[in-house]
């Protein structure tokens, strides 16, 4: 062999980026390890979803030069017939498309969509700075209804300043998971959780998980508790009844200082507000109201009425309480099918375990020592009732003060002191509006908090409506769109062009028939590697792409709040990395962009905008605007303005990435910032009266009822169903073999796929099956409530809730040859996307469907 | 070799990495993760067992095995000479884990599209005779060559089999048996590891912790 060389950089098997050495012979990469030097990922170990990013590179389908299509017709089961074109003729074509939106001040007719594999890569800035902030196009998601976490994201980032959270499972005891799957296989820092989450369940860590199924969670934990889906906040408000009502264990100090739990409130629900607008609450010793921040504050009552300038209120807390009373277990149990003995122990036994009061000590310092958390991810939070369903469960965390400290349930770390050397990545929460957190580290165009006054729309996508959501519109998958848009000036069809990167947003961003009817006769460019539905059924120009192997890219190192190492594990800034020289005519989407923007002549202000938004981390100007640099060049000044001239890409091929020592008062900041986090939502109020005031005038109906300042459980859309006959819920989730689509298209994970009993097949309840007389290994019918219907196979199995049935997302292509054609069944063909199933708070959509299920006729 | 299932969750790192590093034709393994589950409704755990070739000391492939290919070395390790195999595979059948596989006709992991470069490499770099049987053998060209560095199996990466070095858990441990003092020794006291199914009386070198 001439060459036989390990290199390192992160993999892309999904967004957690764990650090990986790829090993390259005589040219060829034959080998991804997980990085032993690195904790950034499991400290030497990596899942099988690495050697996507071998087979994703050698993929003999990978498009090698830009093609337009040929036939005119587009949708299922059609040849796009692709002609080979130039760059020159293809970027020409699609800025001549982009300039008439633009001259026609109507940039919002073109939809951008980045995938969810590359989500992290692209959608921060290409998808939300490039082309939303700055061209004015509207940004969708790929995958954007089975993966999303809208409501967690928006949740996590209120209370924790972060993407989501964990349990710190290096000092956690008692860990809840509510449809999370943390340290079991899949999401946010996958395999470091792994590593993490094996060694707290081999110390004697306590899982429980309230999962429908019993698979990833379930199977790894404790004690498996089915639920109906999407009943948590039923479950966690009862428990947090009991904890406050029935046991009387909370942590006051923690909800005195750290939360809004003493503020003083009005009969309308509203704050009581000093002469400068600012939230008060009671001092006990000087018996009088003080503002939030006021430094003379000492100890502050936590309950209690009061009366100031002669209006009666009553603190947060008071009000809480009594809100809890109507949670009681045996209610929970109705709903949920928990029983309320079950819901009483788990919450006894997560309040005892908390330790409210304790501390520990680590490297010196002393901090609390709450060794207990609950977490809600995608599953839980993905329901109409999305927005309240997580707050219920975080509202646990909250109550025995478990929140950012040893033991508790984790940001992804949100203060950071900066790196030694140049004092670069530095950021903290502060204090904003009405003394709530505030990220300084946050994703282009989105914030914690807090969120932006609702407006008349200016676009389709109804971001000034829904301003608390996360930044990707859902209107385009709603199949009620058009009516909403007509109500509010816009076309019923809006969109004449969308761009899609790395993604197959026909097959997973929403229900295909519903995206076939918007998007069939709309001009479809899209950056992809290999073909998907998306790029054969609907692309008029496909541009060849590059995979990670192939690109220096900084953003993943820029990975604030969204896959930094957890807990005490040191800081690490890791850049993607070229292994190997890109082959043909391929070229990054960011580099596409880049010469995209050039043409429409907003590549100066895009400059500009991104060291703008470096310099919020404390990040030097990289670059002066004018400068035309390629992602790898910027790539390469980032890493020097961030760590100093002698750590340059040329450093990091060598090195691979930087690291240094976290304090504790990083890993645990909470006690060191001055800044407060909900229980109770006082802003949703006013939030609610003002979309109200935009919204029903037009006759644009919500859920109102939902947009109420204390935490409710709220029956999901999906709990009512049309006729008895409907008895099942159908749900998906997230295979530990695949990320989103794509990985299902890798030879090596769907064979090993194949292996597993649950991938590939459908599953229900061994009993429920008996009963319809349905047996394992049956083809079946899956039909939701209008009549869509999938067939499948069903494996009858015993660890699922016997009205459930379950598939692995990302499943069912029906591209012809691929390897996933077929397998497993697409629960997006089954998904109701009218507007009433969406969360009227955060955008979630309900992904849990009412269906009934039968055997195929003979 | 030890395997705690405790730790495991069954991502099927072990048996995609080891893919990687024999660069096994489609279709071959040489592990598996098997996943099931034990317990009714409502009280139901899922179970997951990595299994691989045994190492069985009392091996009955080695003794059925007609040409001699199949074969124990002093380290215990049992492992198929490809060349001296006839591919008559009656060591499939004798053994009772099913941990064996035989190769026999040459495939492309992208079926009529032409290998990969990947895949043209490993030929190469690691044969796979046609009408031959393969299976696990704990890596040891990596424990060999390790050896001869002067490295220690189951401690330093290079001279340790890569579905241990592979395991996001931390789930698989490897070292030297006979070692009352090593890692995997103590492990198997301390923790009572068992080996699967004692009962086919062959011996087996791997242990389960919790099984």
């Amino acid at each position: 062999m001439k060459e036989d060389k390990w290199l390192r950089t992160i993999c892309t098997g999904c967004y957690a980026h764990c650090a990986v050495r790829v090993h390259r012979v005589d040219g060829i990469v034959v080998k991804v390890e997980g990085d032993p030097d690195s904790v950034k990922g499991a400290q030497g170990g990596v899942c099988a979803k690495a050697s996507y990013m071998i087979q994703m590179l050698y993929h003999p389908d990978r498009f090698k030069y830009p093609m337009r299509r040929t036939n005119s017709n587009k949708g299922m089961g059609t040849d796009p017939q692709w002609k080979r074109i130039s760059w020159e003729e293809a970027l020409e074509d699609i800025t001549a498309r982009m300039k008439k939106l633009k001259d026609a001040n109507e940039p919002w007719r073109m939809v951008t969509i980045g995938g969810v594999g590359a989500l992290p890569l692209t959608d921060p800035l290409l998808v939300q700075t490039g082309w939303r902030r700055l061209f004015g196009s509207i940004s969708g998601g790929a995958g954007h209804s089975v993966h999303c976490g809208q409501a967690s994201h928006l949740g996590a980032g209120m209370n924790h300043c972060a993407w989501s959270i964990t349990p710190d499972f290096q000092y956690c005891n008692y860990i809840i998971h509510f449809g999370a799957n943390k340290g079991v296989g899949s999401g946010h820092s996958a395999a470091m959780l792994m590593k993490l989450a094996a060694d707290a369940r081999a110390r004697g860590a306590k899982v429980v998980a309230f999962d429908p199924m019993c698979h990833f969670a379930g199977g790894k934990a404790i004690e498996w508790i089915p639920l109906i889906p999407g009943t948590d906040a039923a479950i966690a408000l009862a428990m947090a009844n009991v904890i406050v009502n029935d046991l009387k264990m909370y942590d006051s100090d923690y909800l005195k200082m750290k939360t809004n739990a003493p503020y003083v409130v009005k009969a309308d629900g509203c704050y009581v507000r000093d002469s400068h607008g600012e939230p008060m609450l009671w001092d006990i010793a000087e018996r009088k109201a003080k503002a939030w921040n006021d430094p003379t504050l000492k100890d502050v009552a936590l309950e209690g009425s009061f009366e100031v300038d002669g209006v009666k209120c009553q603190t947060v807390f008071s009000i809480v309480k009594d809100h809890l009373k109507q949670y009681d277990p045996e209610e929970a149990e109705r709903v949920s099918t928990v029983s309320a003995r079950t819901v009483k122990r788990i919450a006894t036994e997560f309040a005892e375990n908390a330790r409210i009061g304790s501390t520990i000590e680590i490297k010196g310092m002393k901090f609390p020592y709450r060794p207990v958390a609950c977490i809600m991810f995608r599953g839980g939070q993905g329901h109409t009732n999305g927005f309240h369903n997580y707050q219920s469960v975080d509202f646990l965390n909250q109550l025995v003060g478990a929140a950012d400290v040893p033991g508790g349930a984790l940001g992804w770390p949100a203060r950071s002191l900066g790196y030694p050397g140049t004092g670069t990545t530095t950021f903290e929460p502060v204090a904003s509006k009405d003394g709530f957190l505030f990220s300084t580290a946050w994703m282009p165009m989105h914030g914690t908090w807090p969120h932006p006054e609702p407006e008349e729309p200016r676009d389709p996508a109804l971001y000034d409506i829904f301003t608390a959501a996360p930044p990707m519109s859902t209107m385009p998958l709603k199949s009620d769109a058009s009516e909403t848009w007509k109500k509010f000036g816009f076309p019923e069809e809006p969109f004449e062009l969308l761009f899609t990167f790395w993604s197959n947003a026909a097959m997973t961003a929403g229900n295909f028939e519903v995206w076939e009817k918007r998007f069939k006769n709309v001009f479809t460019v899209c950056s992809a590697a290999v073909p998907t539905e998306t790029t054969e059924w609907f692309g008029d120009i496909v541009l060849p792409d590059m995979v990670s192997l192939e690109i220096d890219n900084f953003v993943p190192g820029e990975s604030y709040v969204f896959s930094y190492p957890i807990g005490m594990l040191d800081w690490e800034y890791h850049p993607m990395l070229k292994v190997v020289e890109p082959q043909y005519e391929r070229r990054f989407i960011a580099d596409t962009c880049l010469e995209l923007w050039d043409r429409l002549g907003i590549r100066k202000d895009y400059m500009r905008v991104v060291a703008n938004w470096l310099s919020r981390t404390k990040c030097p100007q990289p670059w002066s605007p004018d400068e035309k640099l390629s992602w790898s060049e910027m790539t390469d000044r980032v890493l020097q303005a961030r760590f100093g001239k002698d750590h340059d890409l040329e450093w990091f091929k060598e090195h691979g990435f930087v690291r240094w020592e976290k304090k504790p008062e990083e890993a645990y900041w909470r006690w060191f910032v001055n800044a407060r986090a909900s229980v109770y939502h006082e802003w949703l109020i006013d939030q609610g009266k003002k979309v109200k005031d935009i919204c029903q005038p037009r006759g644009y109906e919500l859920d109102w009822q939902q947009y109420v300042p204390l935490i409710s459980y709220f029956p999901a859309a999906s709990h009512q169903a049309k006729s008895p006959e409907y008895d099942m819920f159908a749900f998906g989730y997230r295979d530990i073999l695949h990320n989103a689509s794509t990985t299902q298209e890798i030879p090596w994970l769907f064979e090993v796929s194949e292996m597993n009993p649950y991938t590939f097949n459908v599953v229900m309840n061994t009993k429920t099956a008996q009963e319809k007389g349905i047996r394992d290994m049956d083809s079946i019918y899956i039909e939701n409530e209008v009549g869509q219907k999938i067939k499948v196979t069903i494996h009858t199995i015993e660890g699922i809730h016997p009205r459930c049935i379950a598939m692995a997302h990302g499943s069912a292509h029906w591209l012809k040859g691929h390897p996933a054609e077929g397998k497993s069944g697409l629960l997006n063909a089954l998904f109701m996307v009218e507007d009433k199933y969406f969360c009227p708070i955060s955008q979630a959509i309900e992904t849990a469907v009412r269906v009934k299920v039968y055997k195929e006729e003979s | 070799m030890v395997i705690d299932l405790k730790r495991c969750v069954g991502c099927y790192s072990c048996v995609v990495t080891c893919k990687e590093e024999h660069f096994l034709p489609p279709g071959i393994f040489w592990n598996r993760v098997l996943v099931s589950e034990k317990g009714k409704y409502p009280l139901v755990t899922k179970h997951i067992l990595p299994v691989r070739c045994n190492q069985c000391q009392e091996a009955k492939c080695v003794n059925v095995c007609p040409t001699g290919a199949t074969q124990q070395r002093e380290d215990g390790i049992v492992w198929v000479d490809p060349y001296k195999c006839m591919g008559c595979r009656y060591c499939l059948v004798v053994c009772p884990y099913q941990s064996r596989a035989y190769y026999s006709d040459e495939s492309e992991y992208f079926p009529g599209k032409g290998l990969t470069p990947v895949e043209e490499i490993g030929k190469q770099l690691y044969p796979h005779i046609k009408g031959a049987v393969e299976k696990c053998n704990f890596c040891m060209e990596r424990i060999d060559t390790g050896l001869q560095n002067g490295l220690k199996p189951g401690l330093d990466r290079e001279a340790t089999p890569a579905c241990v070095l592979s395991c996001p858990a931390t789930a698989i441990y490897f070292g030297d048996l006979d070692d009352t003092g090593s890692e995997v020794s103590i492990l198997i006291k301390e923790k009572k590891g068992t080996q699967l199914h004692p009962e086919y009386n062959t011996d087996p070198s791997i242990y389960y912790l919790d099984y």
